[in-house]
């Protein structure tokens, strides 16, 4: 019954999602909707439960019929625009078999994803709720919500991170009301489900921009890194935040090298949903803004207003929260004095701090070694006619490393030391942003180099250069 | 000037890169689904009550005292965590972890949920002690289970 509860939700998350894909996008053929369900799937929840969190605030609760509402009014909505802008219906699909030899290779890795996803359910499904602060924290919140139809003031008031974005619990909250029980347990399908997520939509997003040979190896490589495995069941923020980021940043490259401007509202989507996971969402979006204007053109006054507007959007949802914890005087975690003061105040630990992350971010043992092969792919394609894609990864790459160093340092105390040991400092959490940004852009910057030798492999890339226009990448079916 | 890498040299580099990549994904590939596997067994069993037990013993608490407290405090009821006024004392003279005193507030506060926390033990509030018993709350409580690693569930009267 539970189990069925979440799969009930998320086909509702699919539902809202295919509607805004189908307002700004559409489908052409049901293979395409496959190839791009996993986008769908990610818009819908990102809308849903920033809605959710929303609603939340408003005090209306997250009643079944509130959640099947918002989610099929998203889902109505998008029919209707779509229907307004002369969508024509999908028709069907002439062949679902590959169609060169040359298929069989992504296939055959996309297939060997599916399977280490499907073994890695079997832990998913019954992994117990252990960690410290999704028990002490995250869950309670959710729990609270749930079996008191709201934010009750005696939890949101005391309970650790008062100040903390909603969109985790609300989203576990949701998951309690279609289990009809807080079975945390199986809400590990939940977290277990955002990662099937990750590989749909990043495939989705990087079939137009990268070859499918390395965007299938990378997909691969993300579900076999050793803290996937070891957090991503603990049913924290953590993941749902780095997964929202890295995806918000692949739209954002999306848009950059396509110009196809439907990108764009994936990319708002899952920033707002990032700024509302958690409060280190800001410093990702401020990375992201950054790159994406630095690739997209400095002087343009469009790469402007997409980049910088579309994020300003994303963030006023945050807004409602910030007033609702800041009129009720909850506790903020910034630092004594201030950030400003902390951070030239513990300068003197930045050394330390930028140590530590580097530390970690390269750590073989935890996190394999696509970081370093995407920044060699990076340095490399800087020296490349087309520098978009190296620019935007390494400004969106450094700024992070930066922030997270910053961090460190700004919030340094004795309970927050600077340290490796995961219980008392983040940051091995933290990095794992950049390490799935980097995951990501591997791909494509891969694909940059290897299109050297025939530039059709990669369409996008080189066609946009000279007709101005983005036309389907043979590469990526 | 605009310098360009050799087409030659972007597209072997960009081979070895992908070659690199391929060649973690393969040596990573049988420990990723022994992981999987070793992680599914070892999570078997563990959800007794919604991962509570599971949590108990990762903190060192009794997992009776647990099974006592969802026992004994009904749903509707309200409790409060009561510790030892001398945390450190107790520490010592009863080997217990710092680590299970600062976690037995947080943890049954979560676990316990619909039951809410009351800000005092005051009449009508459930107690759940941890090593807290005394004749102080001998004489206001009526215990409900028997000592279980060195925690009671009781009932305020007085």
């Amino acid at each position: 019954m539970s189990l069925l509860g979440v799969i009930a939700l998320n086909v509702l998350f699919l539902l809202a999602g295919s509607g805004i894909l189908w307002a700004v996008r559409g489908w052409a053929t049901w293979r395409e909707y496959l190839a791009l369900g996993g986008i769908a799937y990610v818009c819908g929840l990102s809308a849903v439960g920033v809605i959710a969190t929303l609603s939340l605030i408003w005090g209306l609760g997250l009643s079944p019929g509130v959640i099947i509402a918002v989610a099929g009014g998203i889902a109505v909505l998008g029919a209707l625009v779509g229907w307004r802008l002369g969508r024509s219906l999908p028709v069907r699909t002439e062949t679902w078999m590959p169609t060169s030899l040359a298929d069989l290779v992504p296939i055959g890795l996309a297939v060997l994803t599916a399977a280490l996803l499907a073994s890695f359910f079997r832990e998913a499904r019954i992994q117990p709720l252990t960690s410290w602060d999704a028990w002490g924290f995250w869950m309670p919140k959710a729990k609270a919500i749930y079996y008191f139809g709201g934010l009750d003031p005696q939890y949101f008031e005391h309970l650790w991170g008062p100040s903390y974005p909603l969109f985790v619990p609300a989203l576990a909250a949701m998951n309690f009301h279609f289990m009809g029980s807080a079975d945390t347990t199986t809400l590990g399908v939940q977290w277990w489900l955002l990662a099937v997520a990750f590989v749909w939509a990043g495939a989705g997003l990087l079939r137009r921009i990268a070859p499918a040979v390395p965007t299938w190896v990378f997909l691969a490589l993300f579900v076999v890194i050793p803290e996937l495995d070891r957090h991503l069941t603990e049913r924290k923020a953590d993941w749902p935040l780095d997964i929202f980021f890295a995806l918000s940043a692949c739209a954002l490259l999306a848009w950059i090298l396509t110009g196809e401007n439907w990108h764009l509202a994936v990319y708002g989507l899952t920033l707002s949903a990032t700024l509302l996971t958690k409060r280190e969402g800001q410093l990702l979006a401020v990375c992201l803004v950054a790159a994406g204007i630095a690739a997209a053109g400095l002087r343009s006054k469009r790469s402007w207003l997409a980049v910088a507007g579309v994020a300003l959007l994303a963030y006023l949802p945050a807004i409602p929260w910030r007033i609702w914890w800041t009129s009720r005087h909850l506790q903020s975690d910034t630092p004594a004095g201030g950030l400003l003061h902390a951070t030239f105040a513990n300068i003197r630990q930045a050394p330390a701090a930028f140590h530590l992350v580097a530390r970690l971010l390269f750590e073989y043992h935890l996190w394999l070694a696509a970081t370093p092969v995407a920044l060699v792919g990076a340095a490399l394609c800087l020296w490349q006619g087309d520098r978009r894609i190296a620019v935007f990864f390494l400004v969106a790459f450094g700024l992070g490393f930066v922030g997270w160093a910053w961090e460190n340092w700004a919030y340094v105390s004795p309970s927050l030391p600077i340290s490796t040991n995961p219980s008392v400092n983040p940051t091995n959490r933290t990095v794992a942003s950049l390490v799935l940004l980097s995951i990501v852009a591997a791909p494509v910057l891969i694909g940059q180099l290897l299109a050297q030798r025939a530039p059709s492999e990669v369409a996008v890339l080189d066609r946009e250069k000279t007709t101005g226009s983005a036309s389907a990448s043979a590469t990526n079916p | 000037m605009h310098l360009r890498l050799p087409s030659t040299f972007a597209v072997v580099a960009g081979s070895v890169l992908l070659a690199a990549a391929a060649l973690m994904l393969v040596v990573r590939l049988p420990a990723a689904f022994h992981s999987f596997s070793s992680g599914a067994a070892a999570a078997a069993g563990r959800s007794g009550l919604d991962g509570a037990l599971a949590t108990a013993d990762a903190v060192g608490l009794n997992d009776d005292f647990v099974v006592a407290a969802f026992a004994d405090i009904p749903k509707t009821a309200r409790f409060a965590v009561v510790l030892p006024p001398d945390l450190p004392k107790a520490e010592s003279a009863d080997s217990v972890n710092p680590i299970t005193f600062e976690a037995a507030s947080p943890f049954f506060e979560n676990f316990l949920l619909p039951r809410r926390i009351a800000d005092r033990p005051a009449r009508g509030v459930y107690i759940v002690c941890f090593e807290c018993k005394s004749p102080y709350w001998d004489k206001r409580t009526h215990w409900l289970s028997p000592e279980n690693g060195g925690g009671l569930i009781g009932l305020v009267y007085r």
